[in-house]
């Protein structure tokens, strides 16, 4: 009964409900987008490497290092040479190791030079490797492997013929057109930075700098296994590589190896610590937005209990004739407080959806342009708590006009 | 006897200096159907928010049916009203956006006498009171001034309470809506054992009660009548 004249008292004042409605929806879409998109994007991105213990680089920071070897964002700032990485790869304790190289791209993508054995070891999420959509790794030097948003952006195909270009603009003035790559592998999608990456082999990273009659000849379809020990393939150098060890205890012990490495300045950096260390200056900038989120929400439930509290001064004949038929001035209360509450389950009810739906319509645009990949089911947890959270506070916040129904319904003749 | 009031004396919190109700006995018999008149502002409301245990007197003792509800607290006089008495007011009797039966079960919501009011039983009380089905379930607001009153006596009465207070429940109504609304009420009332206080300042209205009293020979204001 309470709800039931909870709900039929706000419909018989639409009007000023509706705006309430309106003002704790847009409040709500704002709250639990930045809290779904906060939570969706630091999953992703603690998400982004996993089951590689050190990436060890030229000496710089870890951020940098860090940013340019998972991410792709920015550039190295020096490259190190192919005998440390021997020479560090060959140490016992080093299970795998797997050079990357990077500098070039494809129409925006950026190109990394590796090792078959890249698609073996590289790892993201809850260990997840890389699995292939279509096609297999690279078995020859012209052979590319996608990342899945290349693929798709640019609807590339098994087969397909591709350039590179050097430097990492979208146009480039110079393209390495004399060495058309073949497409022999999709990745599927891992929503990590792998998905817009191309792939291809450090041989052919070095031959298409080698430009000379030679390389010509190299197009044709050359088998890594040949070209494995043909010295003038070999890379001179590399940006950096990632190592897995045989004992991971010995990873801290591993990494201050690397780090007095006297033959070049190199260092090495734990994925994990500098992942988190970068969330943490992100997260200065996220918790400012989800402070305003909150406040915005504050203001909209003192919005609506502003509505409320002007609405208990046009319905006294109604506190009158409750009270009259032996309501409890309590029962006041709780009527407001009920209101309250229903104008925050709507506003969330439509909240929730129009997120849902806007999720749902743009999240392939979010992508593209973001590269955010946001699930469009809010219905996690995460939410939960949130949308319990906004109950909690309107109700709190709801006491003051529903304080004044009280104390209306007590003194009737005042 | 339904009503025993001893040495009532009432001011307002907000006036104390003004003395609004000073009543040194009254009392009305059980079954009785009792007229009282007298202008407005002479303390009816006040008197009529003492028997309903809205108002609480300053000195004196109330009592309905052998209970002393000046001795009751807050919660236990809400129970109390919600049990016992039923209360026709002037007008706006009624919560505009729910319909006759919503209005009607919403009564029966607070009395614990009557958890098992069914709608059969409220649908049969609008019929005898003459409302058409059609009505029963139009928002409030769209019923005429006399209809509007008739679905008040029926919220009154459904929990059959043994005091019926009536605050001059006529005075929005044209002469002949006037009639009907008594003949309705005194014939909904005759067949129950239930006690009518009925206050109006409309005297020709005395041949449907058994007494008629003035409010001024209950109520002894210091200053006289015109105190205010």
């Amino acid at each position: 009964m309470l709800f039931k004249l909870a709900l039929l008292s706000l419909k018989d004042r639409k009007n000023s409900v509706l705006l309430s409605v309106l003002a704790m929806t847009v409040s709500i879409v704002v709250l639990i987008g930045i809290e779904h998109i906060r939570q969706q994007t630091k999953a992703n991105f603690a998400s982004t490497i996993s089951g590689v213990d050190l990436i060890v680089g030229a000496r710089t920071s870890s951020m940098n290092l860090l940013l340019y070897s998972v991410f792709r964002i920015g550039n190295p700032t020096n490259n190190i040479r192919w005998d440390t990485y021997q020479a560090i790869a060959n140490s016992k304790q080093v299970k795998w190791a797997i050079p990357i190289s990077l500098g070039d791209s494809h129409k925006g993508f950026r190109v990394m030079g590796t090792t078959p054995e890249y698609f073996d070891f590289f790892s993201y999420g809850q260990k997840h490797g890389l699995t292939f959509k279509t096609g297999s790794r690279f078995n020859h030097v012209f052979d590319v492997v996608l990342g899945a948003d290349v693929a798709n952006q640019l609807g590339y195909r098994l087969g397909d013929k591709i350039t590179l270009a050097h430097g990492i603009g979208a146009t480039s003035f110079s393209h390495h057109s004399a060495n058309p790559f073949t497409v022999s592998g999709i990745l599927a999608r891992t929503g990590t930075p792998v998905d817009q990456t191309v792939h291809v082999s450090l041989q052919s990273i070095e031959a298409i700098h080698n430009s000379g009659p030679q390389t010509v000849q190299l197009s044709e379809a050359l088998s890594l296994i040949d070209v494995q020990d043909d010295p003038s393939l070999q890379p001179k150098t590399i940006t950096a590589f990632m190592v897995g060890l045989e004992n991971k205890m010995a990873i801290f012990q591993f990494q201050r190896t690397v780090n007095e490495y006297a033959l070049e300045p190199i260092v090495a950096i734990l994925p994990g610590v500098a992942l988190s260390e970068l969330w943490q200056m992100m997260g200065m900038l996220e918790n400012t937005l989800l402070l305003i989120s909150v406040l915005v929400f504050i203001a909209a439930s003192f919005g609506v209990s502003a509505m409320l509290l002007a609405s208990i001064r046009e319905r006294r004949h109604e506190i009158n004739l409750l009270r009259m038929i032996g309501a409890p001035a309590y029962f006041l209360f709780l009527l407001i407080q009920a209101e309250a509450l229903l104008i925050t389950l709507l506003s969330c009810g439509l909240g929730l959806s129009l997120l849902s739906t806007c999720l749902w319509l743009f999240g392939d645009e979010l992508v593209s342009q973001f590269g955010l990949n946001i699930d469009a089911n809010l219905l996690t947890l995460n939410t939960l708590y949130v949308t319990m959270a906004t109950m909690i506070a309107s109700v709190l916040i709801a006491i003051i006009p529903s304080l004044t129904g009280y104390r209306h319904a007590k003194q009737l003749n005042n | 006897m339904a009503v025993e009031l001893n040495n009532i004396r009432f001011h307002y919190a907000s006036n104390p200096g003004k003395t609004v109700l000073n009543i040194p006995s009254w009392s009305v018999q059980n079954n009785d159907h009792i007229l009282v008149t007298g202008p407005s502002g002479c303390g009816k409301s006040t008197l009529l928010s003492i028997l309903c245990g809205l108002e609480h007197p300053n000195e004196g003792s109330v009592t309905l049916f052998g209970e002393r509800i000046d001795k009751m607290n807050a919660r236990q006089r809400d129970r109390f009203r919600a049990n016992h008495i039923g209360y026709i007011f002037q007008k706006l009797n009624l919560i505009p956006y729910l319909n006759a039966i919503d209005n009607i079960m919403l009564a029966t919501r607070f009395c614990e006498s009557n958890k098992v009011t069914s709608y059969q039983e409220v649908m049969a009380m609008l019929d005898s009171l003459n409302m058409s089905a059609q009505d029963w379930n139009k928002p409030i607001r769209l019923l005429s001034v006399g209809q509007q009153q008739r679905v008040a006596i029926a919220r009154a009465l459904i929990n059959k309470p043994k005091l019926l207070i009536a605050d001059e429940p006529t005075s929005s109504l044209d002469l002949s809506n006037r009639d009907a609304f008594m003949a309705l009420l005194m014939s909904m009332i005759e067949m129950t054992n239930m006690t009518l206080l009925f206050v109006s300042h409309d005297v020709s209205l005395s041949g449907y009660f058994n007494h008629t009293q003035q409010l001024k020979q209950i109520n002894h204001i210091e200053g006289g009548d015109n105190a205010f």
